[in-house]
């Protein structure tokens, strides 16, 4: 079975690509047994959904949009 | 590669929201952002000779910012939490496991994300908490979790040679946000 500190690594590793089946299972049993790991997933979650809520929303106000379209268009002039 | 576009005005209209995205979350300042997204562009079309197509041109775009917010905080260094790029990740791993790689500290509830979600102060501790990561962990965090680049994009775009150490890296950024945040935000009632 994978160490608490390892399975941070795992966990992470979830975030990022589909693990193969001999790693889930490992990671879920230690998950069954550690009250921890099973926060630290928690918080890894937590984090992950606050991103996709909050941070991806920011996105280039038109008014800059335009101002700096304007500037390419002049400064690009052949 | 003669195909290619050679019109910035369509790399503001395809990339213009991830470029800005990327500048907020680092320098936090909306007319430095829009600045750093213009100077992006400009040089970005004065330089496309040396584009080689083998990456993506929004790889290539967020390469060029990348360097231009790396030049931002090297002027402005003294104005800034994050600049030395002080990196104490073995102290943390110390600090929260012991010798058989077991937890040695407890990690508090945080509750639901809805409550801080809204929540203003937790923002500026959020972005308190990036600022204190070294550069390129701040930098990986962004664009891969963020901005969604793929890992590929992100291992070319930040120097790093495999996905495995892409994956290491990924994993002790969470693990040191998970802890500034612990400690600046969760663990302060």
């Amino acid at each position: 079975m994978p160490t608490c500190k390892k399975m941070t690594d795992l966990l992470s590793d979830s975030l990022e690509m589909k693990l193969p089946w001999p790693k889930i299972l490992a990671m879920k049993l230690h998950l069954m047994v550690c009250k921890t790991c099973r926060r630290y997933r928690q918080h890894l979650m937590f984090m992950q959904k606050m991103l996709d809520g909050r941070v991806k929303a920011i996105l280039l106000p038109e008014a800059a949009r335009l101002r700096i379209k304007e500037k390419l268009k002049g400064e690009t002039k052949e | 590669m003669a195909q290619l576009t050679v019109d910035p005005t369509t790399w503001l209209a395809d990339h213009g929201d991830s470029l800005y995205r990327y500048a907020m979350l680092r320098v936090r300042s909306e007319p430095l952002a829009e600045d750093m997204v213009q100077e992006t562009l400009l040089a970005a079309w004065q330089s496309f000779a040396q584009f080689s197509g083998q990456s993506s041109v929004k790889t290539w775009l967020i390469g060029i910012m990348k360097h231009k917010i790396i030049d931002h905080f090297r002027k402005h260094s003294h104005e800034t939490e994050s600049l030395d790029d002080f990196d104490d990740t073995d102290e943390l791993l110390a600090h929260s496991f012991d010798a058989d790689g077991h937890w040695k500290i407890n990690l508090i509830n945080w509750g639901t994300p809805d409550k801080s979600v809204s929540d203003e102060q937790f923002w500026q501790v959020f972005h308190r908490c990036l600022a204190r990561l070294p550069q390129n962990m701040a930098d990986l965090f962004i664009l891969r979790t963020v901005d969604g680049l793929s890992s590929e994009e992100c291992c070319k775009v930040l120097a790093i040679e495999t996905t495995n150490q892409l994956c290491v890296a990924l994993s002790r950024t969470r693990l040191k946000l998970r802890q500034c945040l612990e400690i600046q935000w969760f663990d302060q009632g």
